[in-house]
Formats: structure tokens, sequence, C-alpha cells
């Protein structure tokens, strides 16, 4: 009995597109919340320019300002991995099905049960 | 003989109105005697019943679309109130709340909008035009600072579409420019589900990035004693509104941390999933490609935890630096608030005090 069959792999992969296509929802979401919160914490830091408060307090509010569009931008890299992550589970999917969905298919509509694989194997 | 003359005429006009009387008995008689009397009560029940059906389905109909109509006309009236106060067409506003409602009643009709009580009361009416020039409107306020000039800054209220985010952190410059975005594509699975309640978030690291990072002092607010406003939500104003402002942030940061250790959780999950798989696949002497793909798969999602990772930390440093500047800000200019706000009169010119 093997390991794993070929139906547990792909069910497995099926799984993980879903969850990593969750995962791809939240990341943009998460992207467009900062972005929002970025460009909020910049017009806040010119309004407190505008009053003008004290370098210092200047200061700590830019580096607020600018600790949130640090995460604004890591935010977008985080969902370019999510998307890119989901496109490799699927097209791992798609090529693993492309290799042994067709032995699979007919070894499961074989009259006998299949042979040793290096019987298949073993060609002229 | 004329007596005789009046008697006959007399006579003539009672037998005549006698004769008329008996005549119109009679046929009274036979009238009610052909009229169907069974059943009038049910009759008359009846009719009460109908009438009183009509009066309750005119009732309920006018309710219901006064319902309906009214509060799209006030937001109607406040529109075009507002239109009229900022120097816009009344018209204009106008029409642009009624298409709202329609647009609104049409999705509701088509079932793209489930909560019914989306129907009667449409968005905000159109926001004032603030006293700026079109360049500062809030359609583009990626870089506010580089394209308002002071003073002609939208408030923050109208920020509703989220731009880009600014660049890498410069605080040598007060204005950021849009990054070199990549936006992802639009997801094709379905929504996650909620995610799993993350832990309570360990003390902050400390704002490592704060100009001054003392210890928040005792009478400095507590983080997270607030639920989070929408972006936004908060026009800074003054000293109250920021501090108000960078607790706000707090919370957001805090959640934004604990949404990021959740997402850490479940990849390492899929990742335990995935090398369980490959572990397995390679015992089923699979081919050299497919065991490949599965290990390329889990280096991405090795990838993807990690960005998590640092996206956590970061969170909680951005936490502490809010935490922090919230107390630098009451520390400076807390007690002067407190002063202005019991003096009777309001503050003059900044420079007429501390001499």
């Amino acid at each position: 009995m093997a390991e794993i069959t070929y139906a547990q792999v792909q069910a497995a992969l099926a799984k993980l597109v879903a969850e990593t296509g969750a995962e791809v929802t939240a990341a943009a979401q998460r992207r467009s919340r900062l972005a929002a919160k970025a460009t909020e914490a910049s017009v806040v830091y010119d309004r407190t320019t505008d009053l003008k408060f004290d370098v210092l307090t200047l200061s700590d509010v830019g580096t607020v300002r600018d600790r949130l569009a640090g995460q604004a931008v890591s935010a977008v890299a985080a969902a370019n991995a999510a998307n890119d992550l989901n496109a490799t589970a699927r097209s791992a999917a798609k090529a693993i099905e492309q290799r042994h969905g067709g032995i699979n298919s007919a070894v499961a509509s074989a009259t006998v049960p299949a042979a040793h694989e290096s019987a298949y194997n073993n060609r002229l | 003989m004329e007596m005789l003359a009046i008697f006959l005429v007399v006579w003539a006009f009672g037998h005549g109105v006698g004769t008329g009387s008996d005549a119109v008995k009679k046929d009274h008689k036979a009238r009610s005697e052909a009229m169907d009397r069974t059943n009038t009560g049910a009759k008359v029940a009846t009719g009460l019943v109908t009438g009183a059906t009509a009066a309750q389905t005119f009732v309920k109909g006018f309710g219901q679309g006064w319902s309906e109509a009214w509060p799209v006309r006030r937001e109607v009236m406040e529109a075009r109130r507002e239109a009229r106060r900022t120097g816009q067409d009344p018209g204009a506003a106008q029409a642009q709340v009624i298409n709202t409602a329609r647009d609104l009643r049409g999705q509701v009709i088509a079932g793209t909008v489930v909560d019914p009580a989306a129907v009667p009361v449409p968005p905000a009416a159109p926001a004032p035009a603030p006293a700026a020039p079109p360049t500062a409107a809030p359609a583009a306020p990626a870089a506010p600072a580089a394209a308002a000039p002071t003073g002609g800054r939208p408030p923050l209220h109208v920020v509703k579409n989220p731009p880009e985010p600014p660049a890498a952190p410069t605080p040598a410059a007060p204005a950021n420019p849009a990054p070199p975005v990549t936006a992802p594509a639009a997801p094709t699975t379905p929504p996650p589900a909620a995610p799993a309640a993350a832990p309570a978030p360990a003390a902050t690291t400390g704002g490592t990035g704060t100009t001054t990072p003392a210890a928040a002092p005792a009478s400095a607010p507590a983080q997270r004693s607030a639920p989070m406003a929408k972006p936004g939500a908060i026009e800074v104003n003054g000293v109250d509104s920021l501090i108000a402002w960078l607790l706000d942030a707090v919370n957001f940061a805090n959640r934004e941390a604990d949404d990021a250790t959740a997402a850490v959780r479940r990849i390492g999950g899929l990742e335990q999933r995935l090398d369980a798989v490959h572990a397995a696949a390679l015992a089923s002497k699979y081919d050299a490609k497919t065991l490949a793909e599965i290990a390329s798969v889990r280096e991405q999602l090795g990838g993807l935890r990690k960005s998590r990772e640092e996206d956590a930390a970061t969170g909680r440093d951005c936490a502490a630096n809010c935490n922090t500047s919230a107390s630098n800000v009451q520390k400076r200019h807390g007690a002067i608030q407190e002063a202005v706000g019991a003096s009777t009169a309001p503050m003059a010119q900044t420079s007429t005090y501390g001499d």
C-alpha cells in the first residue's frame, strides 16, 4: 500500500488551494485597511504641522506616520506573496493531475489489478 | 255658482291625492313582499368586513410608502441645503441622492443587497466641498502634503477612497510619494472563515523609532481602551483629538498585529500538512517533478509565514510608537490644554505667554 494515494495528494492540494485563496482575500483586505490608515496618518501629520506643534511632537507623529506607511508597504508585499502562493498551489495541482491523473483513471478502470510499477516503467 | 266650482275643484284634487296615495302604498307593499329579507345580518357583516379590509390595505400601503419615501426625501432636502450652502447645484445633488436610492432599490430587487434596511436610507448626501482648490480634493490624497498648500487641505472625514499607501519610511521627508504598488489580483476563492481569536498581545516591544522613547507616565491612557474608529473618523484639530487619534492608531496597530499572528498560526498548520504530504509522496516514489512542485509550494508557504511574522512584529512596534507618542503629547501639551479649558477666556496668541 502506498504511503499516499494520488487521490489523497490531489485532495490535499485542493484544500491547500482553497485555504491559500482565503489568505489572498484576507491579505488584500488588510492591504486596503493599511493603505487607508497610512494615508490618514499622512494627513494627520500635515494637520499637526499646520497647528504648529513643537518639533518633538511633530517628530513623534512623523514616526507613527512612517511606521504605518512601512506596514502598508509590507502589506502589499504580503498580499503579493499570498497571491503567488495561491497561483503556485493551483499550478502544482494541475501539473500533478496532468502527470498522474491519466494513469490513475486507467488503473481504476482496468479489470485486473495493476502489476508492479517497474512492469510499466521499463519501456523498450 | 262660484262656490260649486270651488267645491268641485277641491273634491277633484282630494280624490286625486287619495288615489295616488293608495297606488303608492300598494306598490310599496308589493315591493316589500318581493324583497329578500333572509341573511340580512350576514350581508351587513360582509359589507363591513369588506370596507374594513379596504381601509386597512389603504392605511398599510400609505404607511409603507411614507416610510420609504420620507427618508429619501429628507436626504434630498439635506443634500439640496448642503449644496446651496456650498454654492453647488442643488438639482445635481438631488439627482445624485435619488439615483443612489434607486440603485439601492434595484440591488435589493436583484438580490445583490440582502439588507432591506439599506433601501430607505441611501448613503449620505454628497459631502460639502471644502474651501480648497481642486488639487486638494480627497480623490487624490496619496501625497496630500505635496499636493495641497497650507490651509487648503480637506478635512479628515472626507477620506473615503483609500489610495495607495505612502512610500517607505523617510523621516526627513514630510510627504511620502506613492510606492510602486503591485496590486494583487482579485481573489477567486471564497472569503476566509473568521480567523481564530488571537491571544492577547504581549507587552509592546518599545518605541524604537520614537524620538523621546520615555516610559509612558502613569496618567497616560491605557491601550485598547476604546473601539477602533473608522479611517478618517477622528478629525485632528487640537491636542485632544491628536491624542485620540494616536490611541486609535494603537488599537489599529494592535489589531493588525493580532491578525498577522493568527495568520502565522494558520500558515504554520498548512506547512505541517504539506510537509506530511511531501514525505508520503516521497515514500510512495512519486516522480521528481511532482516532489519538486510540492516542495515549491512548501517553500512559498514559508515565505508568506515569514512575511506575516514581520508584519506582527512591526504592528507591535507601531502600537508601541503610537502609545509613546500619545503619552508624549499628553505630557507636553496636556497641562496647557487643561489650563486653557479651565480658563474663562480663550487663549490669546501663543507668543503672549511664557515670557
